[in-house]
């Protein structure tokens, strides 16, 4: 969550909001709208205080449809306005000065190239204001996000006031004025985001976080200098970025006030990477609001010596006396009068949102390039996992040529998965079919020679036949091997009555008395017979073809990393649904590493064996790894290689 | 000679400034500590952040200038950390205002301090008299006192001892009253004041103090009560003592050194002879420290004795601290600090002072 906070020290409160800007998804906020102003009664009893409050001007602006014609009924029925304008140009120009004044140093500072393009879209914007013919132009020209900032930016100079053809609105709401819930709202039609600037923050489990922010930023943090800008925060309350300024104020004890803008954000590295832009962004918006205060101060000041001569006094205290009992719990000025601009809350919020908005154009989310990779499966097991107990249905879809018949008792979900282990105990002894839920009944079933074969030339992609009478056992067997794989690579039949060559599936449930081609070279597939009693599914032999030599030490599989650490996993003695989570992170775990590995060989251009086996040290792999990784890789999408070898 | 300068880690005990806003916190602060013209303390700003001043002389102390408005005793601020090594709590109350609020305040604020730190000093500065009637003055001292005696008693924390001071930045009351909890301060005043209270009984001394030269606070003085005349005189002796030499003292070779007091050098040495028979005597005791002497004509007719006195005097100071100097670089045993100070300046002052009062009875008997 995103905040802006603009606070300052009240003379009578100390640290106060004066107002905190936020963006949400439009038809989010006004769904929450609807719940906040049902509660708005209870957190409105807050005391007015003219120096620490949010002032909307009263006459609501024109509403959402600010076209020129918005303009000229400002300017007629609205004849308040014509002040306010009046004022406003002074502001622009002082602004625009301030802008002027501080793009060089910014464009210096500036370290990446989004702050420049938003520089440059301010800088743009700030012709306009001089030659508002040239918006259309070079709009055309600009991109559409471009265009928007430049909306939005003229906007905030504007204020509502030039139309142009705006994407965001600007109006202020007098929000059930009634209660006392004012602000202002912003739609960015264009991005599907609404602006709101409030005293307190929107959603109230917010206010703790934005008033420590307040009070650390003005009461606690010591800036060098006293103004600029300063980061503070905790995991816990957020991260805050508090620029910290001063207005002249001739009231004011010391002549001057104390105030600070802060933006406040969950993450610290997006905060201390645009520490460049929001620093600057800040320190204009504050330099714009000191050379208005200062002017103020200097017309106060000049009236004051006058008056005193005339020994009327009507500005500030003038005694000593006067000065000392002036008490009460009388406050300060508001930032409306303090800098003669009625308008000012409403040109604070346009920057803010503005701010804001950029800010989460800054923001980018790359899309994970693995996510079409990751086992939908397992995916779906993980979440129901952690959300409920559903019947895995939807994972069923994914078995072509389904055998429905022993299907609910064989993949019954996660529901049974808890006494999975006792059952492995107890399966033994009862006739119950043998249902092969993970790799550890696998194990069990297998041996752990056979295991690591069967384990290994699954990994490695060569056709695995299972071929018995049952057609839970194939369906269960070939689902367990599946799960540790990337769903992409593989293709599988579950139970057929006629063989398909290894290079139309990886894993084939067939009948018993199917016969493998002789063509079919052996090296191409494992063949595992299971024969079973004829009524209960009790397994009674099991036969590997091609045949494995119990004794032989040098077969690929023995020194593979992953078959250590599949055995790993199947060995150790934990809960099936924590077994069922460490498959699906070992599975990740493989899948980048094989991403990885796909991208050294295809951008590494055959390195030389030596920088092989330093990517394969890297990797914490073994040689007879890299055929794992090979298949592994093979289910990358198309999509998914360009963006691999992109980055 | 640098006594102070020579205490790295010793904890500076820490006196905390609090009450509401515009009570003259701040004011208070600046007045005393940093020379600032009443005048002036009009156009201070509102302080916003806790202000953390070390005030470097005699015995090191920080000065926490809370902002009126925050209340810091709430639970969202650390209290450990402030509490811990504080020596005393000050409220400031604006006896121009209505006081009401800051009571329930100070009430508030004790019963939460009381039960992180037992040890702290709870000081009511009743701050702003200058425009008040002595009759008023009293009133409101007396309303004050009452009131939070009450609602102490209500929070069953009548053992707690509040001083209260009727202040001003415009006389020196602020002085007297800083003087009076900076004392409570110092674990040595016991000897100190016994140390003054030998020397005015063997040198004729109507009134001593012992001053801060900075602050012109006063870090002791001799059993005789304090009057506020008597200290005004002695407190703007330093005063004109500084102005004076400032003019016409040789010029300061030490700038480097970055001494603030150039005008306050290691002899320093003043008299003056007051227009209704009185005399006042300044002597230097170290670069922090001033001895301010109000005597009678007719005792001051012996300088030399008095020169003598205060050199013995002089010397029984450099060794109390010289105890304490020790004590900080781990020379001495803890357990050694109080016991073996008093002993060791028991011993000091008996000898020395002994033989300034023989030669004293000698020199008034050849006199005779």
């Amino acid at each position: 969550m995103m905040i802006i906070a603009f606070s300052n020290f009240c003379e009578v409160h100390g640290p106060s909001i004066i107002s905190c800007s936020q963006g949400f998804p439009i038809n989010q906020f006004y769904k929450l709208e609807k719940i906040i102003s049902e509660n708005s009664n209870k957190n409105t009893a807050k005391s007015s205080c003219s120096g620490c409050s949010l002032i909307v001007p009263q006459q609501p602006l024109p509403s959402p449809t600010p076209t020129e014609k918005s303009e000229e009924q400002n300017q007629t029925s609205h004849p308040g306005f014509q002040q306010s304008q009046i004022d406003m140009n002074i502001n622009f120009e002082q602004t625009q000065l301030n802008h002027q004044l501080s793009n060089p140093n910014d464009i210096q500072k500036q370290l990446d190239m989004e702050e420049e393009e938003n520089q440059s879209a301010m800088a743009v914007d700030e012709d306009d204001e001089d030659h508002p013919l040239q918006i259309n132009i070079k709009k055309n020209m600009d991109d559409n996000i471009r265009e928007d900032q430049l909306n939005e930016t003229a906007e905030m100079q504007k204020a509502n006031k030039k139309a142009s053809p705006n994407k965001i609105h600007s109006n202020p709401t007098i929000n059930e004025s009634d209660v006392g819930f004012k602000g202002f709202i912003s739609d960015d039609i264009e991005n599907n985001m609404t602006y709101i600037t409030t005293r307190y923050p929107y959603l109230s489990r917010l206010y703790p976080i934005v008033r420590q922010a307040c009070v650390r930023s003005l009461s606690c943090e010591f800036c060098p200098g006293r103004e600029g800008a300063i980061f503070f925060g905790d995991e816990q309350n957020g991260y805050s970025l508090s620029y910290i300024f001063k207005l002249k104020d001739i009231q004011a004890r010391g002549f001057q006030r104390w105030y600070s803008i802060s933006f406040l954000h969950s993450d610290k590295s997006f905060i201390i990477a645009s520490w460049g832009f929001l620093v600057s962004k800040f320190k204009a918006t504050a330099k714009d609001l000191q050379a208005n205060a200062e002017k103020m101060f200097e017309f106060e000041k000049k009236a004051n010596q006058e008056v005193n001569i005339n020994r009327v006094k009507v500005y500030s205290p003038l005694s000593p006396e006067q000065f000392i009992r002036r008490r009460g719990n009388q406050p300060l000025r508001s930032l409306v009068d303090l800098l003669n601009n009625p308008n000012v809350f409403m040109q604070l919020h346009s920057t803010f949102a503005w701010i804001l908005r950029a800010s989460s154009d800054r923001l980018y989310e790359k899309r994970q390039e693995n996510y079409d990779m990751m086992d939908s499966i397992l995916h779906m097991k993980y979440s129901e996992l952690s959300y409920s107990n559903e019947s895995d249905k939807t994972s069923n879809e994914n078995i072509i040529l389904l055998d429905q018949e022993g299907m609910p008792v064989n993949i019954n979900g996660t529901s049974q998965q808890n006494e999975v282990n006792e059952k492995a105990e107890t399966k033994a002894e009862t006739t119950k079919p043998v249902i092969i839920e993970n790799l550890k009944d696998l194990w069990r079933i297998f041996g752990e020679m056979h295991f690591k074969y069967l384990i290994y030339n699954t990994a490695i992609g060569t056709q695995i036949i299972i071929r018995t009478d049952k057609v839970e056992i194939a369906t269960s067997i070939i689902k367990v091997l599946k799960s540790f794989i990337p769903e992409s690579c593989c293709t599988s039949y579950d139970y057929l009555d006629e063989y398909i060559e290894p290079w139309r599936c990886n894993m084939l449930g067939i009948k018993k008395d199917v016969k493998i081609p002789s063509e079919i070279d052996e090296s191409n597939y494992v063949l595992i017979d299971i024969s079973t009693e004829e009524n209960t599914n009790e397994i009674i032999n099991i036969q590997f073809k091609p045949v494995i030599d119990q004794l032989q030490t040098n077969y690929p599989f023995q020194k593979s990393v992953l078959i250590d650490q599949i055995e790993q996993i199947v060995k150790s003695d934990i809960p099936s649904k924590v077994f069922d989570i460490q498959m699906f992170v070992f599975k990740e775990k493989w899948l980048n590493k094989s991403k990885l590995f796909f991208k050294f060989i295809k951008l590494g251009k055959t390195e030389t064996e030596n920088k092989q086996d330093s990517v394969i040290n890297v990797l914490n792999v073994n040689r007879s790894d890299i055929p794992i990784m090979l298949y592994f890789s093979r289910g990358l999408g198309k999509n998914d290689r360009q963006i691999l070898l992109r980055d | 000679m640098d006594l102070e300068n020579s205490l790295p880690f010793e904890a500076k005990p820490r006196l905390l400034l609090l009450g509401l806003r515009r009570s003259g916190k701040s004011s208070i602060e600046r007045v005393v500590f940093h020379k600032m013209s009443p005048n002036e303390t009009l156009y201070l700003e509102s302080t916003s952040k806790i202000s953390k001043n070390d005030v470097i002389s005699f015995i090191d102390f920080q000065i926490w200038d809370f902002p009126g408005q925050i209340d810091f005793f709430d639970s969202s601020f650390d209290l450990e950390i402030i509490l811990e090594r504080c020596g005393s709590l000050v409220f400031v109350i604006d006896a121009q205002d209505d006081y009401l609020d800051a009571l329930n305040r100070i009430v508030d604020t004790v019963v939460i301090a009381s039960k992180f730190n037992i040890k702290l000093s709870y000081e009511v500065f009743i701050h702003k008299v200058d425009g008040l009637s002595d009759d008023l003055k009293i009133e409101i001292q007396r309303d004050i006192h009452q009131r939070i005696t009450e609602e102490l008693m209500h929070e069953n924390l009548e053992d707690i001892h509040m001083s209260f001071y009727l202040t001003s930045i415009y006389d020196h009351s602020i002085y007297e009253a800083f003087s009076k909890v900076i004392q409570k301060l110092i674990p040595q005043l016991p000897t100190l004041e016994n140390l003054l209270n030998i020397l005015c009984s063997n040198s004729n001394i109507e009134k001593a103090f012992l001053f801060d030269v900075m602050s012109k606070i006063y870090i002791a003085t001799d059993s005789s009560p304090v009057d506020i005349q008597t200290y005004e005189l002695c407190s703007d002796m330093i005063d004109v003592v500084i102005d004076i030499s400032c003019i016409y003292g040789p010029k300061q070779e030490n700038e480097e050194n970055g001494s603030e007091n150039t005008s306050y050098g290691t002899d320093t040495y003043s008299v003056i002879h007051l227009a209704n028979s009185m005399v006042l005597y300044l002597r230097e005791v170290n670069e922090h420290l001033a001895l301010v002497c109000f005597l009678r004509e007719e005792n001051f007719e012996k300088p030399g004795l008095l020169d003598y006195n205060f050199a013995c005097f002089k010397k029984a100071i450099e060794e109390v601290f010289e105890v304490r100097r020790r004590l900080a670089q781990g020379l001495l045993p803890d357990s050694d600090d109080v016991p073996g100070n008093n002993k060791l300046n028991e011993n000091l002052n008996s000898n020395n002072i002994e033989t300034a009062s023989t030669i004293n009875n000698s020199d008034i008997t050849s006199t005779i």
